[in-house]
């Protein structure tokens, strides 16, 4: 069989199926929860973080019957993260602490993302976290109300980063850098104006994810910074934080060094990248 | 043309077309990209990336 280029998306459902392909050498790339990649380089997989995938992007919502107004609201009921080594964990547990609460107050369950709108709807849940575009879906069709927003609890919260294997990097830095740099761009071509996020939430939600494009459009535009494309490159401030987090977490068994897990040099290569020059038609 | 001749050039040939065939059949050769007959990129060397249709 043959393509029309190099890159190959391969969409999944759920995180655990991305790790395992990730690992078996099928994907020799792969969007994946930051602590996630800690955790499995941590465990002997040779793989490194080379970039970001977006900023924010991150909710908690609750039903808007639910009577849950603060985040203290939450004590002894039901929220789900879409898995336990995901940055939404991490961040809910930032806003317990910030209640004088821990993750100890309410209970904790792992589901996948495109699971949780049904959930909340029927109340089998009392509260969702994930990235978007599922906690925008629950708002726009009028049960679902935001508690938090990421950057509300955590200021540039990162969810999915690229990870790519080792093999790769060795035999094929070309390509992952090809692929960076032009993730680089695209974000940049973003975040430059809103008529590009509605021209791509029309592309990406047909071609790519089979979604409903009014529902990326929503989550690309209400509010403009719901979801941030420009600061993608790694800041080991950043992951050090992560790393800390994951480790009182118990996702992390003992400190992890930032270059142990990634590989920051694509990122830097990425300096002075501008924008794709195309504009829609 | 001597009869000589005429076994070395066919076995030459049956031996190539033989192996081209076993390159074709289990070794991922495609004699329509080598004669520029087919572009785009293999599926064995493609760079398959994974995502979640999340932001």
């Amino acid at each position: 069989m043959v393509g029309k280029g190099l890159y190959e998306p391969v969409r999944f459902s759920g995180f655990p199926e991305i790790k395992e392909s990730l690992i078996s050498g099928h994907l020799p790339a792969t969007f994946m929860l930051a602590p996630m990649a800690m955790a499995i380089r941590q465990q002997g997989v040779p793989v490194k973080i080379v970039y970001l995938g977006h900023r924010d992007g991150t909710a908690l919502m609750v039903h808007k019957d639910s009577g849950i107004m603060d985040v203290s609201d939450l004590r002894g009921k039901r929220v789900a993260i879409p898995n336990r080594f995901s940055n939404q964990n991490l961040l809910l547990r930032k806003a317990l602490a910030s209640r004088g609460m821990s993750v100890e107050d309410v209970e904790l369950v792992e589901m996948p993302p495109p699971d949780m709108p049904a959930a909340l709807y029927a109340k089998a849940i009392d509260g969702i976290t994930s990235g978007e575009p599922f906690m925008a879906q629950t708002e726009m069709d009028g049960y679902g109300k935001v508690l938090y927003q990421a950057k509300e609890v955590w200021p540039d919260f990162i969810s999915c980063v690229l990870v790519v294997s080792q093999r790769t990097i060795d035999e094929h830095p070309e390509w992952v850098q090809q692929l960076v740099t032009g993730i680089a761009k695209s974000g940049l071509w973003l975040d430059k104006g809103m008529d590009h996020r509605m021209e791509a939430a029309q592309v990406v939600a047909r071609n790519y994810y089979n979604q409903d494009p009014r529902l990326l459009s929503f989550v690309l535009s209400k509010p403009p910074d719901r979801v941030t494309y420009s600061k993608l490159a790694l800041a080991r401030e950043d992951f050090d934080e992560i790393a800390t987090m994951a480790l009182e977490a118990g996702i992390l068994d003992k400190p992890i060094a930032f270059e142990e897990y990634a590989d920051p040099r694509f990122s830097e290569n990425t300096t002075g990248v501008g924008p794709y020059s195309w504009e829609a038609p | 043309m001597g009869k000589l001749t005429k076994i070395l050039l066919s076995t030459v040939t049956a031996v190539v077309g033989i192996g081209l065939l076993h390159a074709w059949l289990n070794l991922g050769f495609d004699p329509l990209r080598a004669l520029g007959a087919r572009k785009g990129v293999p599926e064995e060397t493609r760079f398959r990336v994974g995502f979640l249709p999340v932001t």
